[in-house]
């Protein structure tokens, strides 16, 4: 992204000197991937709302156009519901990571996909906790030991099954390193009425206990894969 | 002194009907041009088997004062011989009063008949249940006998004309012939008395006098409503512009979400039942940084568990938000049907960090119908939480409103510039952490830091000078000053007027700008010979934040008056506190009840 660009994506934003993210971090390919979707889906900066949550993908909030809104830890998702139930015209995002949605902000996470809130919701999924330095994350695998114990191995959350499980309408995931699937991933979602859930594996390359997991080694491990599920309306997957 | 009748209405929660005696009750005589007041329903933190009673004071002078701990009728619909509600209070019989009761599982002993006869008590056994049952097939009206009862031992509504007309509006839809059985059952109940009444008229001869004199006063030209704390909370909310509610199910807030779910709709408003009051409270921030105004409905429990963190954000992103916290005994799970005032510590603290934000006391059911719309007005002038406390008592309890006071207490403090995205202008960036002021970033520089907190304590100064009430002194300045807030207001007022009768030189302090407090309105009012303060909590909350307040005298010194056993203050207990703390000022406190 080109800052002498005239972009209304950029203005009231921090030039992207400033952004504080680590080099290679994923979150840099999630906001092209953002920008470009905003433009070609022609939203209004006014009537846009960019949720962050709390931790390093939080900070993206301030490094795009249109509104900004920041509030509590796990939050972020309710904070959206509100905001879209009082003004449906408003385009609301949320970007907020894997701890703050399935952690902390899991009961927000269920609320808000039974409730269905014209929302979208994209979750950097890096799999650790990457601002609090390294503590094991709910999507954080198994098979890793992680820098700093934070309990014993649970299982982890399967973030798409679980949204599935309570009523999301649209799930998706991805991989930012991909930025044009991301972009029509985000296009989609915005066509789509309603709340839509998409992970985003999005390496966090100074916390993760296996450094090598970078934008390459996620497209060696995935496929693209389309599915998609016509359920009634009374929508419970079974 | 005012003229009072208290009557209590009880039986077993859910099964036995008092619920709708009471309210039926309380509405045939608002009707009738009287001001009735209930305390608050004195249920239990169940749903079925346990006792449940209530307590109505009916007086022809409007009064929100519950009176002396002091019962002069009695009705118990509880047909089983557990008679849990003569249990409870009939020691509170007062001479020459009346006992109505359901005898149909059997009568009251012998003794206790005796010790009821001997203070000229009127009792009246009627075999509610059994009648009910065998000769009208509907055991479910069996109190409605004792609504019929009722009126016909005390006088009121003698032709059944009020009455009849509520039956005919409660139960038209059942069809006619449930209305006309309804209107029989209640015609059998008044017959009973009757019959119980003849050769009997000189017992009961205090309470039956009482009501007759009451009844006379009554002055029906004016439309009034029986209405709960809560109800009338909601209607002021939605008359200031109140567009949106969320909230989580909570004794005793429940039913103002509830008021709220069945009006707002109407106003194209929106309410939201979170699945915890965290989700609730975030959803109504939403609402608010959206550009409508929001209630949240809560109480102790609900505070804690899910909005003190949520405050700090609506304080430091400076978004509306107004509170309500109806209190009940604490701590933790506490006593959740159980009034008391002892959270305003941790709504004065309202978060973790440097909190500017407002905390205003409803001090009755009426004013609480308009603090509620001064409330919207403060957060959005003002664009911090507000946090309305009330209690059980109000909340639940219910009183006689006029319709046209409800229309002239309509609240035009004026509306402010809303700033909402999408509307244009500038775009923002909203954020709980600390900020740059014109552009949201995140900010940890010292001298940014220093001028944002200045200017959110800053518009704590302007709303001191701007809009904060004195408290209320009905009785001007004296040497010795009573202290309340909440609802004792009306009890500490009557206990009061009753001691300056006899002579004493006290005054009354009612305060409803609890925080922040203006250091001078607590020097001109309080910088006396004696400051009594009156409430209901362990601690003396309000006492000890009184005397935090800065003096040139020096501070404040304070005595108590404290009750935290679950009932209210009434008027002889607070005036006998308050006789015993006069003569003896180095005396700390007086705890009463238990």
């Amino acid at each position: 992204m080109a800052d002498n660009k005239l972009n209304i994506w950029r203005a009231g934003a921090l030039p992207i000197s400033e952004w504080q993210w680590c080099p290679g971090c994923g979150d840099f390919a999630v906001m092209k991937a953002f920008e470009k979707a905003f433009e070609e889906g022609r939203l209004d900066p006014q009537k846009t709302i960019f949720i962050g949550g709390i931790g390093c993908s939080g900070q993206a909030r301030n490094y795009i156009g249109g509104h900004g809104f920041h509030g509590t830890h796990g939050g972020a998702l309710s904070y959206a519901t509100g905001i879209a139930v009082a003004n449906p015209e408003l385009s609301v995002w949320v970007f907020a990571g894997d701890g703050d949605t399935f952690a902390i902000g899991i009961e927000s996470f269920i609320a808000t996909c039974r409730r269905n809130p014209n929302v979208k919701v994209v979750i950097a999924d890096n799999e650790v906790y990457g601002l609090t330095k390294g503590q094991n994350s709910p999507t954080g695998s198994r098979v890793f030991v992680p820098e700093v114990w934070s309990e014993e191995e649970p299982v982890s959350i399967q973030p798409l099954q679980l949204a599935i499980d309570v009523g999301a309408t649209f799930v998706a995931q991805i991989s930012s390193g991909d930025v044009r699937h991301c972009v029509e991933i985000y296009l989609a979602a915005m066509r789509h009425k309603g709340l839509a859930i998409i992970n985003d594996f999005s390496p966090c390359v100074t916390y993760h206990p296996e450094k090598k997991r970078v934008h390459a080694w996620y497209k060696e491990r995935s496929e693209k894969v389309e599915k998609r599920f016509i359920l009634s309306s009374s929508a419970t997957y079974r | 002194m005012t003229e009072r009748l208290r009557v209590v209405i009880g039986g077993m929660q859910l099964r036995d009907g008092a619920s709708t005696v009471a309210q039926t009750f309380g509405k045939v005589l608002a009707r009738a041009g009287l001001w009735v007041v209930q305390m608050e329903p004195n249920f239990a933190s169940t749903i079925y088997g346990a006792p449940q009673s209530f307590i109505l004071a009916v007086t022809s002078e409007p009064s929100e004062s519950w009176g002396d701990r002091a019962v002069d009728v009695l009705l118990e619909l509880d047909f089983d011989r557990v008679h849990s509600t003569i249990d409870r209070h009939a020691a509170d019989l007062l001479h020459g009063g009346v006992l109505i009761y359901d005898s149909s599982g059997g009568e009251i002993s012998a003794e206790d008949a005796s010790s009821f006869r001997s203070r000229e008590i009127l009792i009246v056994p009627i075999k509610a249940r059994d009648i009910a049952r065998d000769e009208f097939k509907l055991e479910i009206a069996r109190n409605m006998i004792g609504l019929g009862a009722l009126c016909g031992v005390l006088g009121f509504d003698h032709e059944g004309a009020i009455v009849g007309k509520l039956l005919q509006e409660t139960f038209a839809r059942k069809g006619e012939s449930v209305v006309r059985k309804n209107k029989e059952v209640v015609e059998r109940g008044r017959t009973l008395v009757k019959e119980a009444l003849r050769g009997q008229c000189t017992v009961g001869a205090d309470a039956r006098q009482t009501s007759r004199s009451i009844w006379a006063g009554r002055n029906a030209a004016e439309e009034r409503l029986f209405i709960s704390g809560n109800g009338v909370m909601a209607m002021g909310a939605v008359t200031a512009g109140c567009r949106g509610a969320a909230g989580y199910p909570i004794t005793p807030a429940s039913a103002l979400l509830e008021h709220m779910a069945e009006w707002l709709p109407s106003v194209h408003g929106v309410v939201i039942q979170g699945m915890s009051e965290k989700e609730a409270v975030r959803i109504a921030i939403g609402m608010s940084y959206a550009g409508i105004r929001v209630c949240i409905p809560t109480s102790g429990p609900g505070f804690t568990s899910g909005m003190i963190e949520e405050i700090g954000l609506a304080a430091m992103a400076e978004i509306p938000l107004v509170v309500v916290d109806n209190q009940r005994a604490g701590p933790s799970t506490g006593m959740p049907t159980k009034s008391e005032q002892s959270d305003l510590r941790i709504v004065v603290a309202g978060s973790h960090g440097d909190v500017s934000h407002i905390v205003l006391a409803a001090r009755s059911i009426e004013h609480s119908y308009c603090l509620i719309q001064e409330a919207f007005c403060l957060a959005d002038r003002y664009r911090c939480p507000i946090i309305v406390l009330a209690d059980l008592n109000i909340a639940e309890g219910m009183a006689t409103l006029s319709v046209s006071f409800l229309r002239d207490h309509r609240m035009n403090m004026g509306w402010e510039q809303v700033h909402a995205p999408g509307f244009g202008g500038r775009m923002t960036k909203t954020t709980g952490t600390e900020h740059h002021l014109e552009t949201g970033f995140v900010t940890t520089d010292p001298a940014l830091r220093k001028k944002m907190m200045d200017r959110r304590f800053q518009k704590m100064h302007d709303y001191l000078a701007k809009d904060a009430q004195p408290p209320r002194t009905p009785f001007g300045t004296e040497p010795i000053m009573v202290v309340t807030w909440g609802s004792p207001s009306a009890v500490v007022e009557e206990a009061i007027s009753r001691l300056r009768d006899e002579g004493h030189k006290a005054g009354l302090a009612v305060f409803t700008n609890l925080w922040p407090l203006h250091p001078a309105h607590v020097a001109e009012t309080l910088g006396v010979s004696q400051v009594i303060v009156c409430e209901q909590n362990a601690v003396g909350q309000f006492a000890q934040l009184l005397r935090g307040v800065e003096n040139e005298k020096g501070g404040i010194r304070t005595q108590s008056i404290l009750k935290y056993d679950g009932l209210p203050f009434w008027v002889d207990e607070v005036a006998d506190a308050i006789r015993q703390l006069m003569d003896a000022p180095q005396m700390k406190e007086v705890r009463c009840g238990g």
